[in-house]
């Protein structure tokens, strides 16, 4: 704890007259940069906070406040670290290697839609992963989403979408996507990051959807190793009828391991027409449990609950904004929506 | 399975783990922890020599307190009631008892059962009867509202995840007017999130 939030959060509490009596040594413990301070503080005569707190705790929790919240809702329908390929940058270390069981039940999703509906919100759903194809239920999941109206869209390596499955997702009138990683418009590249013969899997995806009219993007993540190639990728999205679009690079799973850097020119962040972070806009589900986004599914102490409710109360809220102070991987977001 | 990290524990979780550390030095004051403990410890910190001699082993042999602030203070008066926060081998206790004298109170409240019976057992054999001690959370106290003139602590708020509710009770508690004094360890800088989520980290 600071000194600093240590004394506000008397003054939060309603404490009047917060002074500092005296500042000693910490001779407790061998931490060197740890100090002790003795403070004072005093309740006062007459308690003024009592009918403001009341005021506040009504705005706070309103309900067009909690749909307000919710406008994306991040769907891992297998755990983030199942994979079919094993990327160098993967910001959830995800590899076939792994053995997550975790699979989205039907139940579990209809009690998820069930949620969003108490609270009265109508999000953007974005299914990630993991690879979410290997949800041998995923389709039909998405035809659920599709049935409620929700606008949705998909997210993955393109690996396992084939005619049949670019003709089912074409006949999903509300699916806005479906978001293909491709690091370059250079096979060598490419396959260098997510494994031979991937490049020409990933564009076999691209036509098909695209020969069925489903929008696509191509999703890539500038780094020292693809940088030179990211105009060559803009040309071949043209060439190909779709977007492109940049996804920055998190110090975290695989790219920590193998110390990845960033491109020098990738300072705009996620590429976002709009600047907002993910965490203002929404939250991810994952195994269960609410995040605060979908870069923080797999790291310690950043679940926000099991229930919406409690991922989009003013606690989570609190937490998330205190998270952003202190986590490197919400340096990488603030960076791109300054 | 992979190593739970505090972020993962629920606040009960992590009391019972305050609970355990405390009760163990109580029962093995003299084992090395990771933090300083006992009568030397205590005057190294500033305690007064004159305050403390005359004090029974069974308290200062148990000091885990951060600061010797609360045996300098002087503002407490004869007859006022002070509530203690972690009261822990009860050496601000009995100091402070004798502070607010026979007409006074202090209100030792404690996690740990085994550091509780040896402060009254320490206050005892001091001959101050002035003193009450109970197992207690900080986060939810057994006492009446606007009821005490004092709340004191001396290095709790580390240790506890809900540092809002405890301050929300300590505002309850005391009397309109009424203060609260509290040592703590802290930093110039927010924690990092590994210092936080490290349990080793988390008893410095």
């Amino acid at each position: 704890m600071s000194e600093r939030s240590f004394l506000t959060k008397f003054v939060e509490a309603g404490f009047t007259r917060v002074e500092v009596l005296e500042i000693s040594e910490n001779k407790r413990t061998r931490n060197p940069e740890a100090y002790v301070v003795t403070l004072s503080a005093k309740k006062a005569p007459v308690d003024l906070r009592a009918p403001l707190k009341k005021i506040q705790k009504q705005i706070i929790i309103g309900r067009e406040n909690a749909a307000e919240r919710l406008r994306e809702l991040w769907i891992f329908p297998v755990a983030p670290e199942t994979c079919n390929l094993a990327c160098t940058h993967c910001l959830y270390a995800a590899s076939p290697k792994t053995r997550n069981p975790y699979r989205l039940t039907e139940d579990e999703l209809s009690k998820l839609l069930a949620q969003v509906e108490g609270v009265g919100a109508k999000p953007h759903f974005l299914f990630t992963g993991g690879e979410p194809t290997l949800h041998p239920g995923l389709y039909d999941f998405l035809e659920t989403i599709n049935d409620k109206g929700y606008s949705f869209q998909l997210m993955t390596n393109g690996t396992r979408i084939q005619k049949e499955t670019s003709s089912r997702l074409s006949k999903m009138s509300h699916l806005t996507k479906v978001q293909i990683s491709l690091e370059s418009a250079d096979p060598k590249i490419n396959d260098s990051i997510y494994g031979v013969g991937l490049y020409k899997r990933a564009l076999g995806a691209v036509d098909s959807l695209r020969e069925k009219g489903v929008p696509v993007t191509l999703a890539a993540t500038p780094m020292e190793s693809n940088e030179e190639g990211l105009a060559d990728l803009e040309r071949l999205a043209v060439e190909k009828g779709a977007d492109v679009k940049y996804i920055s690079l998190y110090d975290l799973g695989s790219a920590k391991e193998s110390g990845l850097k960033p491109s020098r020119g990738a300072s705009d962040g996620n590429n976002q027409s709009d600047s907002t972070l993910m965490c203002d806009k929404g939250v991810a589900y994952s195994e269960r449990a609410f995040y605060p986004c979908p870069v923080m599914v797999k790291e310690p102490g950043t679940k926000l609950g099991d229930t919406l409710d409690e991922a989009l109360s003013p606690e989570s809220r609190q937490r998330v904004t205190k998270l952003r102070e202190v986590h490197s991987a919400c340096q990488v977001c603030l960076k791109g929506s300054t | 399975m992979a190593r739970r990290t505090i972020g993962d524990l629920s606040a009960a979780e992590i009391r019972e783990l305050v609970r355990e550390k405390y009760s163990e030095v109580a029962f093995n004051p003299g084992t090395k922890y990771r933090f300083r403990v006992g009568h030397q410890y205590a005057l190294d910190l500033g305690y007064p020599q004159n305050e403390t001699k005359g004090l029974p082993k069974v308290l200062m042999e148990c000091f885990t307190g951060v600061s010797s602030y609360l045996a300098r203070f002087q503002e407490f008066q004869p007859g006022e009631t002070v509530l203690e926060l972690g009261s822990g081998g009860g050496v601000d206790t009995v100091l402070l008892a004798r502070r607010v004298g026979p007409s006074g109170k202090v209100i030792g409240f404690d996690l740990s059962l085994a550091m509780l019976q040896r402060a009254a057992t320490g206050s005892k054999q001091g001959g101050i009867s002035q003193v009450h001690f109970n197992q207690a959370l900080a986060e939810a106290l057994p006492i009446a509202s606007s009821s005490v003139d004092w709340v004191v602590s001396n290095g709790i708020f580390n240790l506890s995840p809900e540092k809002e509710r405890i301050l929300e009770e300590i505002h309850r508690v005391l009397k309109p007017g009424g203060r609260v004094l509290c040592s703590e360890i802290v930093l110039q800088r927010q924690p990092t999130i590994e210092e936080r989520l490290n349990e080793d980290d988390w008893f410095k």
